[in-house]
């Protein structure tokens, strides 16, 4: 039996250093800090550049209004930001799509069955691939690979446990490599 | 480079997006703006600065480093995974045994079980830093866990780990789900630790301890709620002062299907009781029993009696040939626990 995760060490100390609580004027700072990783992750997330940089305007607002709010027991600054984003794109996905879309739901996640549309761009491919794998796979990977969080801090952002995080990053990347092969 | 590495690369590349000079610009003018009603509003005194934030950023500093290490490394990681995890660290029992073995110390410092899972935490001393660099690192570990009567976890499934690393200090805590109901005798071995394939020391390290009767109450049900033909039956409720876990069992009339999912924490998946709400914040999907999955709890409650309320707001299910079924409910399952 093998008990796994990911750590990078690197974060690791930098959530260690962050302070328990944020001051309105540590906000700067932590724009700056975090921009890219929100952009990234708002970019991949809605594959349109102009879309991502209003969500990303959205976020920074909602998360300066909810500064009280922050508690680094949460999962640190930059999951917390990023959860901003991620509730910001889902009330946005929905305000334009009322109806709840469950048809990518697939509660076999091992079952996951991407074929690679090699058209276009290498870069358009896999994030093709990425947004058409089932359930929140598609999501954890993004949270990976776009916003640069932890396995920890993406179960942070999507109410799941580290290893349940990891499983779902080594059966995405099963699937696109399956998708590759 | 391996497959798998190819794909991480591949993946790192597509999304490292680079937005232009002036879509940044524009975005940081945009949160200026945003950020100065609210900051006039609520701050009148010296907040005005956050109407331009990013030119003072260099002068303004999170306190890092304020808070000060006051808690060992393994104390933190079981406090800041969960709130049902820093109460079965804080209820475990605190055990201290070291092994030394390949150069490597592991100390079995705490044990807890209770009716939803057995916890174990185990410090590491020795092991190499880390080499950083841009790619995330895999720690892993080998272990075999016996408990009484000679039950031992299932595979992969029921299994969950946080790990930390400081230097030459790791710390691993995991759970293994569905504990025997008894007390009695445990034992763990630990075969290999380290960073992956290629990086792993083998050892042994075998540790022997005993834990109370696990706290909790586990009750049978058989409560149902129909939306169309889609009925859920809530069969079993484990409530543990770390967890609460809900297993429930889907029926499609005229319909078999290969799995399904009410997902979590975004749709208002909820577990009451009395004035409590708990939210649900993970699901458990089993491939031997693909009518029925489990919905847990990030924090447990101390007493279980009274009435429990667990609330499915909508749910997906997967037909044999792979179709995707959304159906919108909500289902209200009740059970009353003497």
């Amino acid at each position: 039996m093998e008990i796994m995760s990911v750590v990078d060490e690197e974060q690791v100390r930098a959530a260690d250093a962050e302070p328990d609580r944020l001051e309105p004027s540590a906000f700067g700072l932590l724009y700056e800090q975090h921009r890219l990783a929100v952009y990234r992750y708002l970019r991949a997330r809605t594959r349109n550049d102009e879309d991502a940089m209003d969500l990303a305007a959205l976020t920074f607002e909602r998360a300066f209004a909810g500064l009280g709010r922050f508690r680094r027991r949460d999962g640190g600054v930059r999951a917390w930001l990023v959860r901003i984003a991620r509730n910001t794109a889902i009330d946005a996905h929905r305000h334009h799509r009322p109806t709840v879309d469950l048809a990518g739901v697939d509660a076999h996640l091992g079952r996951i069955a991407v074929e690679a549309d090699r058209r276009g761009g290498e870069s358009e491919d896999v994030l093709d691939l990425v947004t058409r794998l089932p359930g929140d796979l598609g999501d954890t990977l993004m949270l990976r690979y776009a916003a640069g969080l932890t396995a920890r801090e993406i179960g942070v952002v999507i109410g799941k446990r580290e290893g349940a995080v990891q499983k779902r990053i080594e059966r995405g990347l099963a699937a696109l490599r399956e998708a590759y092969a | 480079m391996s497959g798998q590495d190819h794909i991480e690369d591949r993946l790192s590349k597509a999304m490292a997006f680079t937005p232009s000079t002036v879509a940044m610009q524009s975005l940081d003018e945009r949160v200026a703006r945003m950020l100065a009603a609210p900051a006039a509003r609520r701050a009148p005194s010296g907040m005005g600065r956050l109407l331009r934030p990013m030119a003072l950023a260099a002068a303004l500093a999170l306190t890092a480093g304020a808070v000060a290490a006051a808690l060992s490394l393994i104390d933190r990681l079981a406090e800041e995974t969960s709130p049902g995890w820093a109460t079965a660290w804080e209820r475990a029992e605190i055990l201290g045994i070291q092994r030394t073995d390949a150069g490597l110390t592991l100390t079995l410092e705490r044990a807890y079980v209770d009716v939803n899972q057995v916890m174990l935490g185990i410090a590491i001393d020795g092991l190499d830093p880390l080499q950083l660099g841009d790619s995330a690192y895999r720690l892993s570990g080998v272990t075999q866990l016996t408990g009484p009567g000679g039950w031992t976890p299932l595979p992969e499934e029921s299994n969950n780990v946080a790990r930390d690393v400081a230097g030459d200090e790791s710390a691993f805590i995991f759970t293994f789900g569905s504990p025997p109901l008894t007390a009695g005798m445990w034992e763990l071995s630990v075969t290999s630790v380290g960073y992956g394939e290629g990086n792993m020391t083998d050892g042994s390290w075998n540790f022997a301890f005993e834990l109370p009767e696990p706290a909790g109450t586990a009750v049978t049900a058989n409560a149902s709620d129909t939306v169309g033909d889609a009925t859920l039956t809530l069969t079993e409720l484990r409530v543990s002062p770390s967890i609460v876990v809900a297993r429930i069992r889907l029926d499609v009339a005229g319909t078999t299907f290969a799995g399904w999912s009410a997902g979590t924490g975004q749709d208002g998946e909820v577990i009451r009781h009395g004035e409590a709400t708990y939210q649900i914040n993970e699901e458990g999907i089993f491939e031997a029993t693909p009518q029925e999955n489990e919905y847990l709890t990030l924090e447990g409650a101390e007493n279980a009696a009274g009435t429990w309320e667990i609330v499915i707001p909508e749910l997906g299910y997967t037909t044999a040939d792979g179709e995707g079924v959304g159906i919108v409910g909500p289902w209200t399952l009740t059970v009353t626990v003497p």
